[in-house]
């Protein structure tokens, strides 16, 4: 792979007149910024005696291009330029590598804007030529890992690094071949993706184990701080996985401390290191930062195919939740969409899953059904990643629960108990059970069930997640036992607490009357902020999202005391809406 | 804002003869512009040199000011430095004039005193350019067969030196004053008289068209420079005259009062000095004299080869 120069960026240069009358001035002068900068250095090659050349190779690598190469290219341009005027020491290639990395002048990354830079040439250089090798080593690590192909020549080492990193990083799948390539950081980038991946996203159940998994990596070995963001950014990920949310919070601050060190350096530290942030966000309930974090994302990565599938996904997540359903659709079907076409199978079957969830809150169960049978088949294909269907098989049962088909949702929720080997799916079975039994009429199974899980179904309800099937079993139980029926305000505040507004909407009908109205005051203002928030969006994602009026719709439905007369409002309340079944078919 | 004032005179053989060019005396061809804005000048032409002006000195025959018993073999009617070459051929002659070396020669001190009053005191700046015939065809010179026209080729490429320092909204006035060419020019010959045969004698160019030429190069080398130089405005008038030309322009001028008041004996001084600036730069050895300029003389000197404008003549 040759070095070309498709991108420039232009510096203002001071120049003198060539006599003295002519007054000095700056020049805007565009320089080349070659693409890659750097490659492997060759077996048995010595660097030059240029400061920059010797540490690079103390890294691995060497420049691509000559200083020439680096220099302003039009003619006339060279002739205005005094180049023995110019900053001692003044490497043209160092100067470009800067810019590529967005190195930081006075707080401002180099490179704002692609071929304008504020700074004169002397301040630039001021600062790239006092830059620490520590320094430059953390913003090429961080360049490395995330196989940024314009700075490194992979093809000259490890020409399937940048899909390796998509693959396990964006795609999070497994690394097909380890490799052990000269270059050190590339080298131990091999083995973090490889081995320690693998190791996290199997053991990483608390932080504990995390940090187990982070020491046996670093052991021994001195790496630069984006290896350690890299880890705690998958950590979380796979913490929220296993709803341990706190243990993924800390996690997170590590990812935040880091990212925070490396901003001070580079400009290059961008939005995607906080994409877990946004995932926290909502997980805890908290919509609208979730949203803005993943707006934020989206402005940067949106046209990014190797992440756009999940990114699409988040954000249509966060969307369903404040009933915003046309939108979460737009961006589900685009999700779907990039991962089909990219062969993203693990994004394919989540997105599938959600544009299902989403179509279920539509009142259209035949697609949903349809998309969540896909999902399932692709996880099928991909059961050598350890990956467990139960929450799909799951989404089934509550599907056939909607249809009546009460002996498939049994066979449904059978089959999701069976596969769910670390019972990650088990509070959603547990509710699909209570469903079914309250559908069916089965008042004793509904006993059973409620005494054999009630202790754990009080723990759920503190839970950011667990709360929602919480909520649907004791809303189920509580349509015939007083008792429970009793319990249900709490639920209901737990409901609140975890900004589940919708589906607390749902059950405000059933709750007595004297904490009916402050329930409704604490759900409207909730839903009044969410609306605040998203009339707030900049135009240009309200051009993408379309009219998010899924709020406001709630807040009158609620205030008319209408919500479950209205069918499309209604089935937006899923899976509150599991309880439902009872008045259709059975009595208890 | 100020105008300001560029004056440019050349050097050697311009000529182009049955499709050679730039072979004349010595090998060598060059031109100079000397600049500066309106102001600059004021001072300098008013400036001593000598027991004289610079008005005085560069508004009259170098011969004007040597003693009485000191005769140059050519005595033009105008400041020409060819004069002293004369002198140096007549007298056998051969040395450098290093500008910063007294001269035991009384004509060659003259001169190298003016020359060190023009790069040293006098304020304006002096670009040169010049080389031998295969500088001049590496750097595009000759292509279109009129001497006339590499010229006004030429002086545009060589402003584009300055181009970029140039206040951009100053107006720039230029003098440059068309030449003679022999009888058998080729582009007299393609246009006029092509049976013509050399009568040893040398006719005024057509005048208005180099102005013409001048004024459409300058504009092009502006536009290079304004899209090489991006951000910050880059100077767009350009206004090329003739001698006459320029002293009405000055005649008409406020805030100038000695240059208005002299404007005719300014105008020739004006050319005086850029006949002698176009000897400042570095030409090959001869049989005769040059002067030389050392490094570091001057800030207000900037001298070249037509190769380093390749891309300003040629584009």
């Amino acid at each position: 792979m040759q070095s070309t120069v498709d991108r420039h960026y232009s510096l203002p240069v001071w120049v003198d007149g060539p006599v003295d009358v002519l007054p000095k001035r700056q020049l805007r002068v565009s320089f080349p910024l070659p693409s890659p900068l750097l490659r492997a250095l060759g077996p048995g090659e010595q660097p030059d005696n240029n400061l920059w050349s010797d540490w690079l190779a103390e890294l691995g690598w060497a420049w691509t291009v000559s200083p020439d190469g680096c220099a302003p290219e039009i003619p006339l341009v060279n002739l205005w330029l005094d180049r023995s005027a110019w900053p001692r020491g003044f490497d043209a290639r160092v100067l470009a590598l800067a810019v590529a990395l967005k190195l930081r002048v006075d707080g401002e990354p180099l490179s704002a804007t692609p071929d304008e830079i504020a700074f004169d040439l002397g301040r630039v250089w001021r600062t790239v030529s006092t830059l620490s090798q520590e320094v430059l080593g953390e913003v090429l690590a961080l360049a490395l890992l995330r196989a940024d192909s314009t700075i490194f020549n992979f093809d000259s080492v490890a020409p399937s690094w940048p899909a390796d990193v998509g693959l396990v990083v964006a795609e999070r799948r497994g690394l097909r071949d380890e490799r052990e390539p000269a270059p050190l950081w590339l080298k131990y980038g091999y083995t973090l993706l490889g081995e320690t991946f693998s190791m996290l996203r199997s053991m990483g159940a608390s932080l504990e184990d995390c940090q187990e998994v982070w020491d046996t990596f670093a052991s021994g070995r001195d790496l630069p701080l984006a290896f350690a963001m890299t880890f705690w950014w998958e950590a979380t990920y796979c913490l929220t996985e296993r709803h341990a949310y706190d243990a993924a919070e800390k996690a997170q601050e590590k990812v935040g401390t880091i990212a925070h060190r490396l901003k001070g350096f580079t400009g290059l530290v961008d939005q995607m290191w906080h994409h877990q942030q946004g995932r926290l966000y909502y997980y805890a309930g908290n919509h609208e930062s979730a949203l803005a974090e993943f707006l934020r994302e989206y402005k940067t990565h949106g046209e990014n195919l190797k992440v756009a599938a999940m990114l699409t996904r988040e954000i249509s997540n966060v969307l369903s939740d404040m009933a915003c359903l046309d939108a979460a659709k737009h961006f589900a079907e685009r999700s779907v969409e990039v991962a089909r076409s990219q062969g993203q199978k693990t994004e394919l079957y989540k997105s599938l899953g959600r544009l299902a969830e989403i179509a279920i809150k539509l009142g259209d169960n035949a697609s949903a059904e349809k998309l969540f049978t896909e999902s399932l088949s692709i996880q099928e294909k991909l059961a050598e990643e350890n990956r467990s269907p139960a929450q799909t098989l799951t989404y089934l049962g509550h599907v056939a629960v909607l249809n009546g088909d009460f002996d498939k949702a049994a066979e449904w929720y059978g089959r999701a108990t069976a596969v769910d080997v670390d019972k990650s799916s088990f509070p959603y079975i547990t509710m699909g059970r209570f469903a079914l039994a309250t559908a069916t009429g089965n008042a004793v199974a509904l006993d059973q069930l409620w005494n054999a899980n009630r202790e754990i179904i009080k723990t759920w309800a503190t839970h950011q997640t667990h709360v929602l099937p919480a909520a649907v079993c004791i809303l189920a139980v509580a349509q015939h036992i007083t008792l429970v029926k009793e319990g249900l305000p709490g639920i209901m505040r737990a409901l609140v607490e975890h900004r589940y507004a919708i589906e607390a909407a749902y059950v405000l009908p059933d709750l007595p009357e004297d904490s009916q109205s402050r329930m409704t005051g604490d759900i409207l203002a909730m839903l009044n902020c969410w609306q605040k928030t998203l009339g707030s969006l900049p135009s240009d994602i309200r051009e993408i999202t379309g009219p998010l009026t899924g709020p406001v719709k709630m807040v009158d439905a609620i205030r008319q005391s209408a919500l479950r007369d209205n069918a499309k409002l209604w089935v937006a309340c899923y899976p509150m809406t599991l309880t439902a079944c009872i008045a259709q078919g059975a009595s208890t | 804002m100020e105008p300001w004032i560029a004056v440019g005179d050349e050097t050697g053989g311009w000529d182009i003869v049955d499709g050679s060019f730039g072979t004349g005396f010595l090998d060598f061809t060059g031109l100079a512009w000397v600049l500066g804005p309106l102001s600059a000048w004021e001072r300098a032409i008013q400036m001593p040199l000598g027991s004289s002006t610079a008005l005085a000195a560069f508004s009259r025959p170098f011969a004007s000011r040597l003693p009485e018993d000191v005769q140059l073999p050519n005595n033009s009617t105008k400041y020409h430095v060819k004069d002293v070459w004369g002198y140096c051929r007549k007298k056998a002659l051969s040395l450098e004039v290093s500008l910063d070396v007294p001269q035991i020669d009384p004509v060659l001190e003259l001169l190298r005193g003016d020359a060190e009053w023009l790069l040293q005191k006098s304020g304006l700046g002096v670009l040169a350019v010049g080389g031998n015939a295969a500088d001049a065809k590496a750097a595009g010179l000759g292509l279109s067969g009129d001497g006339l026209r590499e010229r006004a080729r030429a002086f545009a490429g060589l402003m584009t030196v300055a181009m970029p320092f140039l206040p951009g909204d100053a107006s720039l006035y230029l003098l440059a004053e068309g030449r003679t060419e022999p009888a058998i020019a080729d582009a007299v010959k393609a246009n006029r008289f092509a049976d013509r045969s050399d009568d040893g004698m040398r006719y005024l160019e057509p005048y208005r068209d180099f102005l013409g030429r001048l004024t459409e190069d300058l504009n092009r080398v502006a536009e290079q420079c304004h899209v090489s130089v991006s951000g910050g405005s880059v100077v767009d008038k350009f206004y090329c005259k003739g001698g006459n030309g320029l002293v009405q322009f000055i005649s008409s001028l406020r805030g100038v009062p000695f240059l208005r008041s002299h404007a005719a004996e300014s105008v020739s001084a004006m050319k005086g000095i850029a006949d002698l600036a176009a000897t400042l730069m570095r030409q090959p050895e001869g049989d005769g004299c040059r002067m030389v300029v050392p490094p570091s003389f001057s800030s207000n000197h900037w001298a070249g080869n037509f190769r380093e404008l390749r891309h300003a003549i040629h584009g």
